[in-house]
């Protein structure tokens, strides 16, 4: 096994980790095979990279950070406001403090660049809500190349009573790979809203820890994969109720073609004294390949007994009977299916408020299904 | 953040009565010792160990190669590890590997009273009452079947229905032919050290077009100390033919953890149907964890021909540790796999149960029903694979499994695996857990039902949809086990 990944990309013992890996260690093997050196902080961006990031709605908010490295020529954070504060450290540390509501969202670009040989990026990111209500889009895009390898550490920090939006976006050409561990930690009343997005990747990896640390918080987490090609995509929900009464509802969606591999494991646990705990997990899936593979696990730990906890998981294909219909009504198979993949991913997308940002994440999944 | 443990302290705020702390601590009704004489090889295990079992039992030269390298290849491997179970470490070498009454009896006439005053007092439907409830009875005490009733019958209808041992005599072709075709000897560590060391089970052959005339039911006991007990159950379908098997246990007390690894292979061949059941009460441990029986178990079957079916049921509410996932590979087209469980922690016990699906065949059927009850500080995990493999078109799986959760310190966990090759699959997982809740407690109350009635009525009707799987008697059994095993743990 390629040990020094795997002891880098996980938590817990190497026991644990080799079961979380389980149906990745292959694409890890594979990824651990090549020799990296440090990616170019420097690099310029393509033209291409530019355009996907260069959102009218988020101009003046907005941090990029280049292969790990903030950039000051592509961030501008002029209009951020009193509430905001960005800080950087060494190491490729950085920390986005919020104190007090922001109306508009906060804009972090993630952009690996290829060099000439195959790269890697390592990147600590901290975003502490201290008070209001924030917004926070995260954006990991790519350019083809040789291969570039990036690893990304989150924490969100949410005290009581604070609420955060966080819409998450990771669209990466093939020859990319990323690891993303976050951690979220959710104060007593407060709420966490996230939506994930992930599309294309050589390897891509979001480890996404909650703990619902105080008393009534709250996590909604939704989620969409959708694959195609070579595609693999993992994804490791850990969600742990140790207050009284918190709530999490989680809904995710896959879509695998081609030879495509999507990984969604969604373990909730109910810790001992957090009673009043109300726990829902959906999670379902399309197969739309003979070649393209789904693994789900839907898992639960209670350890407390005033406790609703319920999860679904899925795998199959589109209905029949829903195709016949629409083609009943003169519309093409195509045509039909496409209609029937979108509507099925629509459902992750359906909690973000922002309805430009809901269409403009609906396209991006839209583009990479089958083609009509 | 990662690694801290997630535990918070919490006083026991559930509600403690007389009448629940003398449930609580009630004593395993089926603790006693038989005290006749075994005869047992010494503790240890080696080489020389399993040739003598095997001499023992004038084994073929086949079968005693196909012990060593079994235990060969046990030596090579290390115990699993993976699930959700606190197990002391075993000294396989503390345990005595064959152990059996002396004095073999030659029939049922001349079985020791002894012996038979403990199946009477366990309610094995043995001697007469076997007769009376029409199943006929392999029972296995220790390593060395005693006695066997109706074979007779069973033979007029062509079926073999006899202790594995014997099948190795009297039809060594079958055993040949059938012995770990589908439990390999290296499958995992406790099928390659029952494989290497297994004294004796049943063996069950029902041949082409037959419909066996009756249940077939066999009683397990452990008895001697410190004896492991390695049972191996054979079971085989042939085309067309069809069978129901039961199987129930419960062991003495004592102090000791006693480890128990059985191996159980089933075969259906085309259009056979093969139900097996189990009701498992083997002794728990006290309160506070001390004894019990490990009970690690690999019984899987195999729907080689198409339209064949295996159904699995199990009530399981004895054992300090179960380890145990009854599988089915759904080989043949249009072959059905059914599971269905009923498993019962309380005070220290702990169950990590499920089973595996495995889809190969086109059009093949799986139906998962799993029920979990924890009590006291007992721990109850659901782990099951439903696997999808690519040319398995037309495959349909439904999973659900419910928990239920009754006092503060208990848990209830469920992993289920799914894996899916192929696009024209239906796979669906659902799971629950809760306690029962305030609102069904006050309607039974104010309905004037007391409340251990009430409990053990919400319990019933929770495990409902698996106990009307099992067959009739057992179905009795198991209910009144479930509420024995409850009693109180609900204030």
């Amino acid at each position: 096994m390629s040990a020094p990944l795997l002891e880098e990309f996980g938590r817990g013992d190497a026991r644990e980790r080799e079961e979380s890996w389980r149906y990745s260690k292959t694409a890890l093997r594979a990824l651990a095979q090549q020799d990296y050196a440090v990616a170019d902080a420097r690099a310029a961006l393509p033209d291409t990279l530019l355009e996907q990031f260069d959102w009218a709605a988020t101009r003046g908010r907005r941090v990029v950070v280049v292969n790990g490295v903030f950039s000051e020529a592509h961030s501008d954070i002029s209009g951020v406001g009193a509430s905001v504060t960005v800080g950087e450290s060494a190491g490729n540390a950085y920390s986005i403090r919020i104190d007090g509501d922001i109306e508009r969202p906060m804009h972090v670009v993630y952009a690996n660049v290829p060099s000439a040989q195959s790269s890697r990026w390592q990147a600590n990111v901290e975003v502490t809500v201290v008070s209001g209500r924030a917004r926070v889009i995260e954006q990991f895009i790519g350019a083809q190349g040789e291969s570039v390898l990036g690893s990304l550490r989150r924490r969100y920090d949410l005290a009581d009573a604070t609420q955060l939006d966080l819409v998450s976006l990771c669209e990466l050409p093939e020859s990319v790979a990323m690891y993303r561990l976050v951690e979220a930690r959710v104060g007593a009343k407060a709420r966490l809203h996230t939506t994930h997005v992930l599309l294309g990747g050589r390897l891509q990896r979001l480890d996404f820890q909650v703990d619902l640390a105080g008393s009534e918080a709250r996590l909604e987490s939704r989620g969409v994969f959708a694959l195609r090609g070579r595609d693999h995509a993992d994804t490791q929900l850990d969600v742990r109720h140790l207050a009284r009464d918190t709530a999490c509802d989680v809904v995710w969606r896959g879509v695998a073609d081609a030879r495509a591999r999507g990984i969604f494991r969604g373990a909730i646990t109910v810790a001992q004294g957090a009673d009043g705990s109300d726990a829902k997990l959906s999670n379902k899936n399309l197969l739309l390949s003979s070649s393209a593979e789904i693994d789900t696990q839907p898992a639960l730990e209670i350890y407390a007994d005033e406790v609703k906890a319920a999860h679904g998981a899925t795998v199959g294909q589109i209905d029949e009977r829903a195709l016949f219909y629409l083609r009943s009504r003169g519309i093409p198979l195509a045509v039909a299916r496409r209609m029937m993949v979108t509507a099925f991913c629509a459902e992750a997308l359906a909690g973000i408020g922002d309805a430009d940002l809901r269409e403009l994440l609906a396209q991006r999944v839209q583009a990479v299904l089958p083609a009509e | 953040m990662a690694t801290q443990p997630i535990e918070i302290d919490v006083p026991d705020e559930s509600v403690s009565t007389d009448v629940v702390t003398e449930a609580l601590n009630r004593r395993y009704s089926a603790g006693f010792v038989t005290d006749i004489e075994s005869e047992s090889l010494p503790p240890g295990l080696n080489e020389g160990v399993v040739r003598a079992i095997s001499a023992r039992k004038d084994e073929p030269e086949w079968l005693t190669e196909w012990r060593l390298k079994a235990y060969r290849h046990w030596l090579t491997m290390t115990p699993p590890h993976w699930a959700k179970l606190d197990i002391e470490p075993i000294d396989f070498q503390a345990i005595s590997y064959y152990s059996q009454p002396k004095n073999r009896p030659k029939s049922l006439d001349e079985v020791d009273p002894k012996l038979l005053e403990t199946y009477d007092k366990l309610g094995v439907p043995l001697h007469e009452r076997a007769r009376l409830a029409g199943v006929a009875v392999d029972a296995v005490f220790d390593s060395v079947s005693v006695g066997t009733t109706f074979r007779k019958e069973l033979a007029e209808a062509g079926v073999i229905f006899c202790s594995i041992s014997e099948a190795v005599r009297e039809h060594p072709e079958l055993v040949q032919k059938y012995l770990g075709s589908v439990v390999p000897p290296g499958d995992n560590y406790f099928a390659a050290l029952n494989s290497a060391v297994f004294s004796d089970g049943s063996f069950v052959f029902v041949p082409k077009g037959v419909r066996c005339p009756m249940e077939l039911s066999t009683y397990f006991r452990i008895n001697a100390r410190d004896t492991g007990q390695f049972e191996r159950t054979l079971l085989i379908a042939e085309e067309r033919a069809s069978v129901s098997y039961l199987e129930g246990c419960t062991a003495p007390m004592r102090d000791e953890n006693q480890l128990h690894a059985a191996v159980v292979e089933l075969v259906a061949l085309d259009d056979a149907n093969i139900k097996y059941s189990t009701v498992q009460n083997w002794y728990p441990g006290d309160e506070n964890g001390v004894g019990g029986i490990y009970n690690f178990v690999t019984k899987r079957g195999d729907c080689r021909g198409a339209r064949s079916k295996i159904s699995w049921t199990q009530v399981e509410t004895g054992s300090a540790i179960t380890w145990k996932y009854p599988s089915c590979v759904l080989r043949g087209d249009d072959s059905v796999g059914e599971f269905n469980s009923v498993a019962l922690t309380h005070h220290r016990q702990q169950a990590d149960t499920g089973t595996k699906m495995i889809h190969i065949g086109r059009n093949t059927k799986s139906k998962i029903v799993s029920k979990g009850i924890s009590a006291g500080r007992g721990q109850n995990t659901y782990r099951g694979l439903v696997k999808v493999e690519k040319g398995a078109e037309g495959a349909r799986n439904y999973t659900q499994c419910d928990s239920l959760l009754i006092g503060k310190k208990c848990g209830a966990h469920t992993f289920p695996y799914i894996e899916v090759k192929n696009p024209g699959a239906i796979v669906e997982h659902e799971a629950t857990t809760s306690k029962i809740s305030d609102d069904q407690m006050f309607y039974c109350r104010s309905r004037g039902i007391g409340e251990e009635d009430a409990v053990s009525m919400i319990v019933d009707g929770f495990c409902k949809q698996v106990f009307k799987e099992l067959p009739m008697e057992f179905a009795v059994e198991a209910k009144k086990l479930l509420e024995v095993s409850l009693e109180g743990a609900v204030g």
